[in-house]
Formats: C-alpha cells, structure tokens, sequence
C-alpha cells in the first residue's frame, strides 16, 4: 500500500472495524453480562467462571477499542487489539463448526441480530484485513493522534 | 501540563464517555429489536405496568416445565399486582413429538378465550395426554370440557397461523439462546429451571422491588 490510496484503506479500515467492534460491545453491554456468559459458554472453550469473566470484560473492550479506532485515538494499539480480537473470534468460529457444534447464531451482536456462524467468519476475516490496514495506515487521516501530537511513525522517525 | 498531553487525555475521556453513552443508548434499541414479536396479549397475565415482568419460555411436554408450575403460580400469589407473566412457547420437538402440537392447541384455545385455563389442563393432564397413541384426540376433548367449540378448535388447528405464531415464539428463544425449559427472564435476566427460579428468581424480585419502594 502507498500514498493516498493506502490513507484511506487505513481510515476506511479504522471506520469499518471500529464501527462493528462498538456496535457489537454496546448491543452486549445493553443487555446483563449473564446473558453473553451463556453465549460464550456455549462455545465449551472456557469454564462456566471463566465465560463470566469474559462475559463482563470483553464488550468494554470492544467498546474502548472500537471508539479508539473510529476517533482515530492510540490508532496503533487500538487496532493491533482489534486483530486480536477478531482473529480470537475468528478461532472460536473454527473451533465449534469443526466440532460441528449447532450453534443459534454466532452470539456476536447480542439479541439484536443474528449472524451464522458462516456468516461471521466471513466478516471477520474481513475485519482482520482492514484491522491490519488501519494498523499500517489508520493514523494518517482524520485521527485525533495527529491532532494531538503527531503519529507514532512520526514521532519515532 | 503541556497541550498533547492534554489533548490525549482528552481523547480518553471522550473513548470512555462514548463507551458509557452508547452502552446505556443501545439499551433501548435492543429491547426493541428482542420484542419485535410481542406475544399475543392472551398469553400475558397481569397489568402492563406492573414493576415486575416475568417472560417464561415453556414446553408443554417438559416435566421440568410442569414442576416449575408450582413455584411460578406460588410467586403470582405472593406478588399479585406487581407481577406480570408472558408466556413463550419453546416447544423442544426433537425429543418432545408432541409438544409443538400441544403448543398450537394452546395457542388455538387462547384465540378462542381460554389459554390459561388450557394451559393448566395441558400441564395437570401432561402424565395422560404424552402416553397417549392419540394425543390430538385428547386435545379436542380438553377444548370440549373448557366448553371451546370443535369446529372453530379443529379448524385452528389445521390453519397455518397458531402453527406460525409458535414458530415465531421459537425462533425468539433461538435468539436469546434458550437451551432448556423451562425459561425464565424475570426484567430482562435469566433464570433457567424451576430451582433456580424459586430461589435465585424470587431473590431478584425481592431486589427489584426493594429498590422501588426504597427513595
């Protein structure tokens, strides 16, 4: 990726993965956080007490993640976290349509909507590909980095 | 401090505030998308206002659901008017065959004005009605003994619309991950079984309306 074109790939990418990460920790942050314990459980990669624990703390991070991202703030961080999270996301899928686990839905947007797990995969892959452009790019346009100080690459060089 | 800095801390305030803002907006938003399919009104008991609503996801054919009859019935009496009971259909087809029928029976009969009193002779006669080789046949006569007429019963039955309206009922407690019934979502939390809704359920209604009479 170079020049302008890249730029908007890293801002497009920030938007897109931003805006799904908040839409997806707020429609679970809405709700008690027993109720995604019991989608996370459902998956049987963790304990009951774990799911729990996962259930309280991840759409808060989605949340902080996702609002990092589409205002452009600790781009960098934000958005190798959204990876993170995404291809996190992405091994559960795997791991319960190999286990041919007959899930509802994937769980991801709460009770609003109701991906397949098909489906889900599909959008996360793409989301861990515009994570990685806003992770290279993201900073450069319309981001509060720059405005407050300067992007990290132009900082350090 | 100097002005980046400033400027940084600025921006995690306005994370942290727009986290918090859209947490608290989306609640709305998904009650609404959640009851976008409000149970028919002869399936509720209880005024609309009551403080206290009890959504229950059920199956004719689940013992479990039977037993948890008791408790539920138990905290209608405590509570009276502060409580309000919808009841949701989770007919459990692949190891219940006749609780989807069951579930549009009841449904038939609630169109014809007696759902609960249907639904009480469902669960009371479930030991008679599961071991039966015509379990339709005794649902006709359930309809007869609450004085429900057979034509209008039969032809309800056979009409597409319960059927769809449990369906509908179904895919709901597909979205909400529902794996057991009984159900029960007392204000939006989740209760499964009748133990826990005789103890860890009464406790939250006790919680609820502590925190309402409380100034």
């Amino acid at each position: 990726m170079s020049g302008q074109l890249g730029d908007w790939l890293g801002f497009l990418g920030r938007l897109a993965v931003g805006g799904a990460l908040v839409a997806a920790g707020a429609l679970k942050a809405s709700a008690p956080y027993q109720e995604f314990a019991v989608v996370i459980d459902a998956y049987q990669i963790v304990s009951p007490a774990a799911s729990l624990a996962i259930a309280a703390i991840l759409p808060w991070a989605e949340l902080v993640t996702g609002f990092c991202l589409l205002l452009g703030d600790f781009t960098r961080p934000a958005a190798a976290v959204a990876g993170g999270l995404v291809a996190s996301f992405m091994a559960s899928l795997l791991s319960a349509k190999m286990r041919h686990m007959e899930l509802p839905d994937c769980g991801c947007f709460g009770a609003a909507f109701h991906p397949s797990l098909g489906h889900a995969l599909a959008m996360d892959a793409a989301l861990f590909i515009l994570a990685y452009a806003a992770y290279a790019r993201g900073e450069r346009l319309w981001s509060w980095d720059r405005w407050a100080g300067g992007t990290a690459r132009e900082q350090h060089g | 401090m100097n002005r980046a800095l400033k400027r940084r801390l600025g921006g995690l305030l306005l994370v942290v505030a727009a986290s918090l803002a859209s947490a608290y907006g989306a609640r709305g938003f998904a009650g609404r998308v959640e009851l976008r399919i409000p149970a028919p009104a002869f399936r509720a008991k209880g005024d609309t206002s009551a403080p206290i609503e009890i959504v229950e996801y059920s199956d004719f054919q689940c013992p479990a659901c039977r037993a948890a009859e008791t408790p539920l019935k138990e905290a209608l009496g405590l509570y009276g008017d502060k409580v309000r009971l919808v009841f949701r259909d989770d007919p459990l087809t692949r190891i219940h065959p006749w609780a989807f029928d069951a579930a549009v029976a009841a449904e038939c009969a609630g169109r014809m004005g007696t759902f609960w009193p249907y639904h009480d002779m469902l669960y009371d006669k479930q030991g008679e009605w599961v071991s039966s080789k015509d379990p339709k046949a005794l649902f006709r006569s359930y309809a007869q003994k609450l004085g429900l007429r057979p034509k209008a019963f039969d032809a309800c039955l056979s009409s597409p619309d319960a059927a769809s309206s449990v369906r509908s009922d179904m895919q709901q407690a597909r979205n909400r991950w529902i794996s057991g019934t009984p159900t029960f979502f007392i204000n939006g939390r989740r209760f499964v079984g009748g133990n826990q809704f005789a103890s860890l359920g009464i406790h939250w209604i006790d919680q609820i309306l502590k925190k309402r009479i409380s100034p």
